[in-house]
């Protein structure tokens, strides 16, 4: 289901939005007094808006359930393009609004008569019941694949995990993007460096063959580990994959997720990625994850 | 001796009038084949299976039985492109017929069924993979999809023919509408002849 026009990110390309992409382009420190003055215009009260505007994007309203669309599909937290130049404009409308779109109608679909799977639009509970006798024989591979896709992939579903769309952010300073807080210092203590960390990341994610996500998952033993998935498996999966886990980073390595600008150079894909990845937010992952173990 | 990959049975821009663009072509042929073939050839080097005498051979022993090792993934995407490359033509699509088309006629139930079966199995394959048209051990022929570098041989049967679903087959010409390459593929490509040829070779003993 496609979200309320008034919402839309493209809605709000009026010229002075319009200002603020060009600002970001320039991706430079001396844009942030300027990006600064327009914030103070446009901003409402919450800082949470703040936030949001300084990714170019509205707060999505959250969509309640409702018996024909249990599950559903908000807006990204900011402009298609405010990724650029590391994923292009094609891609992250394509990837939202197709790929994305339909792993919710499909999964919409699977479950339309089965409210003990809704969970009130919350897919990450739906998740950790794929491959369990909980979800009947008849829907076992449409959920697997499609609650899957939607979990990996979500914004915001109320629940502790908002993945990969969450997991990118526009950033100051791209080319210099490196983990911030607790899982910083985890990544160090562990991996020895951030470049031996991101040497054994890219390593893990070129080699998953086919379909399928690279992930940083943090386990019961409260260790960090890099694991790959298959298709839309992914480590909320107890039941389906070898190393479950909660995830705090992760990558989508399918070929839709690059090869408008990067063809089939997948490592070229990834070292555009790290500049967008966003630290603050796997960390606030790691913190939560850490908590609850 | 490193295996080599035939070249592509047409130029990089003989399928454009047909809906595969060069730039595909250029990609897949160029980039994605040829990778899995240096990587092979790399991962053979000083190993057993080196001195194998084909590529196939090498899909077939590294299969291991449905637990393939790492190099089954290179050789078998080695051998389904090149089997890929051969299933269409510039002068492809249209209806079969001959032979084959009897036996699509007796072992599917006609051409619209085959087509309605061909489409559904490249359209649901989840992820990456292939559609397939192949005779089976019975000697009837069956249509079948595989996911990522699997296919029919490792299981005792012989494609006549193949579509490749993955998305780098069609991402560039069509980005995620994956029907429409299937239904572009069914109506434009196919090279019936071969087709034709295959099932002969398949049904002769």
């Amino acid at each position: 289901m496609p979200p309320p026009a008034a919402l839309h990110p493209t809605a709000c390309q009026h010229q002075s939005t319009l200002a603020l992409v060009d600002l970001m382009r320039l991706q430079s420190l001396r844009a942030l007094p300027t990006l600064a003055v327009w914030l103070a215009v446009l901003c409402a009260a919450s800082p949470a808006r703040a936030r949001r505007l300084l990714d170019d994007a509205p707060a999505p309203a959250p969509v309640p359930s409702s018996p024909a669309q249990p599950f559903s599909l908000p807006p990204l937290p900011y402009y298609y393009s405010a990724l650029e130049p590391w994923i292009d404009t094609e891609t992250m409308q394509l990837h939202h609004d197709k790929h994305h779109q339909a792993a919710v109608d499909k999964l919409n679909a699977a479950v339309a008569n089965r409210s003990s799977l809704w969970f009130g639009g919350d897919v990450s509970q739906l998740v950790r019941l794929a491959g369990t006798d909980a979800v009947p024989a008849e829907i076992a591979e449409a959920v697997r694949n499609n609650a899957g896709g939607h979990y990996n992939h979500q914004v915001d579903a109320g629940g502790a995990e908002q993945l990969f769309w969450t997991l990118m952010a526009p950033k100051d300073d791209p080319e210099d993007n490196q983990p911030v807080g607790e899982l910083a210092d985890a990544i160090w203590a562990q991996y020895d460096s951030f470049d031996a960390f991101k040497q054994l990341f890219n390593e893990a994610a070129v080699a998953r063959s086919g379909c399928g996500w690279a992930w940083l998952i943090i386990g019961a033993d409260k260790r960090l580990s890099i694991t790959t998935t298959p298709n839309q498996d992914g480590p909320l999966m107890a039941a389906l994959v070898p190393e479950p886990g909660t995830p705090v980073l992760v990558v989508d390595v399918h070929e839709h997720a690059y090869y408008l600008l990067h063809r089939n150079r997948r490592q070229g894909y990834l070292d555009s990625w790290w500049n967008v990845t966003n630290w603050e937010q796997a960390n606030e992952y790691y913190a939560a994850a850490l908590a609850n173990y | 001796m490193p295996f080599t990959l035939p070249p592509l049975p047409y130029a990089l821009d003989a399928l454009k009038a047909k809906g595969m663009s060069k730039t595909t072509l250029e990609f897949h042929f160029g980039k994605h084949h040829t990778a899995y073939l240096n990587n092979l050839n790399g991962q053979i080097a000083g190993k057993e299976l080196e001195s194998l005498g084909s590529v196939e051979e090498v899909m077939l022993k590294s299969w291991n039985g449905g637990q393939p090792t790492p190099e089954f993934n290179n050789a078998a995407q080695v051998v389904n492109h090149t089997f890929f490359w051969e299933s269409m033509s510039p002068s492809g699509g249209g209806k079969p017929s001959g032979k084959v088309a009897e036996a699509i006629d007796k072992d599917l139930g006609g051409y619209d069924k085959f087509v309605e079966a061909f489409k559904a199995a490249g359209a649901t394959q989840f992820g990456s993979g292939w559609a397939w048209l192949s005779v089976n051990g019975q000697g009837k022929l069956e249509v079948s999809k595989t996911p990522n570098a699997e296919n029919p041989w490792v299981h005792g049967a012989t494609p006549i023919l193949t579509m490749d679903v993955w998305e780098h087959a069609y991402y560039l010409d069509v980005q995620n509408r994956r029907p429409d390459f299937i239904s572009n593929f069914v109506s434009n490509l196919i090279d019936w002849q071969r087709v034709e040829q295959r099932y002969l070779a398949a049904t002769s003993k």
